[in-house]
């Protein structure tokens, strides 16, 4: 079951990626950023654990470079990042409640941002800080949006893998 | 058991983040290596990113259309000057163009060949502060290759930068790594076009001696490897002088809108 639950969540984070390519980048023109691909991450890694989170976000990472990236890697850096940051506030306590997941995702949006600018700073970009500042602002909302369009079917997933795991340990008992 | 996990996570994490720094550097450094496995990884998800552009396109022609109703009464209000204008110079243009056959005749010259091209559908975007990108449904199998021009229903696009076979990256004139030889229409002056963070559009490297006016077209050069000369790209939207600089800061408006991309045509 667990595996099978793997696997479509891989193929659900691969949808993500093509409506985000097909669709949320162009919201991007009306100055409209939602990221699904980070959203999707951070379901996997709050159902699924960090360690394919952490891969799952590596390779949805590398496919958006390798479509559309100038500098490939960057995305795969930063959403592996972004898998491990949600794991460790979890370990915090921050995990099933939908201030949680608010948080949890206001935190990787801005990792996210940070991050990539640092990276294409030590590859002699150009950086706007103003330009960086208006989007620590604006960016979280909009993910935070899709997090609570989400946190149901979230909700759901944690709720199972709960009673999946206090039934695994009655039987042990 | 959890120790154990938790070890496991940290070395996984660790040999990715290796990983990847090696990849960004390979990237930087620019293999031809990445560019085949960026080609290729285009190919391979075309179909199903086709069906899915496909799938949303009603939605982004509702927003690309929410997004027209806003400007409408200013753009109807240009329009009309526009209109005007152009009605006046007509009968100018027209006995020009009389004028201009009659002389080629003389001088036994072709008339420039229009340009083969090949009409493809957009199936996906990207746009950050540091690029600018449509996705194509045609790649080398149709004829695209890398340098080719774009043009929509306005004016010039972008560029082609990466062709698979069956699908190509377009960078848009507005993307900051975007740099193009340009002509003012009117002066003939060369330049240079490039796109920047903000999104705008720059005409670099006309010297402060020059009367540039708003509104001057600009159109492409001659000295583009695949791109033809003399293809629209915007008109001057504001000219400025700053002091110590030798050149002009202009900003160009582009003639295509690109929120409202769908079909385009690569020139051959």
């Amino acid at each position: 079951m667990k595996t099978i639950n793997i696997i479509l969540h891989f193929a659900l984070l691969i949808i993500a990626l093509m409506v985000q390519i097909a669709f949320f980048e162009h919201l991007e023109m009306y100055f409209i950023s939602f990221d699904i691909v980070l959203i999707a991450i951070v379901s996997i890694t709050l159902l699924d654990g960090a360690f394919y989170g952490i891969i799952f976000g590596f390779i949805a990472g590398l496919i958006l470079d390798l479509m559309v990236g100038d500098l490939v890697g960057v995305s795969a850096l930063v959403y592996a990042l972004d898998a491990f940051i949600v794991w460790k506030l979890v370990e915090a306590g921050f995990r099933s409640k939908l201030t949680s997941q608010i948080f949890l995702v206001f935190i990787v949006t801005e990792a996210n941002l940070i991050i990539t600018n640092l990276i294409r700073f030590l590859f002699n970009y150009q950086i706007d800080l103003p330009g960086m500042g208006l989007e620590l602002l604006t960016l979280p909302v909009f993910n935070i949006l899709l997090i609570i369009m989400f946190y149901p079917a979230i909700k759901i997933g944690i709720s199972r893998g709960l009673e999946e795991f206090e039934f695994k340990y009655k039987n042990k008992a | 058991m959890i120790n154990n996990r938790r070890f496991r996570n940290i070395i996984v994490l660790v040999i990715l983040v290796f990983l990847c720094l090696v990849i960004i550097t390979i990237s930087f450094r620019g293999s031809g290596v990445t560019e085949r496995i960026k080609a290729s990884t285009l190919d391979f998800f075309e179909p199903v990113q086709g069906k899915i552009s496909s799938f949303f396109n009603p939605i982004t022609g509702f927003f690309s259309q929410v997004g027209e109703y806003i400007g409408l009464r200013q753009k109807y209000l240009d329009l009309e000057e526009e209109n005007a204008n152009l009605l006046a110079n007509y009968a100018e243009s027209t006995s020009i163009k009389i004028e201009n056959d009659a002389l080629r005749k003389l001088l036994d010259l072709d008339i420039r060949e229009d340009n083969d091209t090949v009409a493809v559908k957009v199936i996906g975007f990207y746009s950050n502060r540091w690029q600018s990108e449509v996705i194509i449904n045609a790649g080398t199998s149709n004829g695209v290759l890398e340098g080719m021009g774009v043009v929509g229903t306005n004016g010039l696009c972008g560029i082609v930068i990466s062709a698979g076979n069956k699908s190509s990256t377009i960078r848009l004139i507005s993307d900051p790594q975007s740099s193009l030889g340009a002509r003012i229409l009117s002066s003939r002056k060369l330049g240079l076009i490039e796109g920047s963070q903000d999104g705008t559009i720059h005409l670099h490297y006309i010297s402060t001696d020059e009367e540039v006016y708003k509104g001057d077209i600009i159109v492409t050069s001659e000295y583009g490897q695949y791109l033809p000369p003399d293809i629209l790209i915007g008109r001057v939207q504001e000219v400025s002088r700053i002091s110590g600089n030798p050149y002009l800061e202009i900003i160009i408006e582009p003639f295509e809108d690109f929120k409202d991309l769908e079909y385009l045509m690569v020139i051959k």
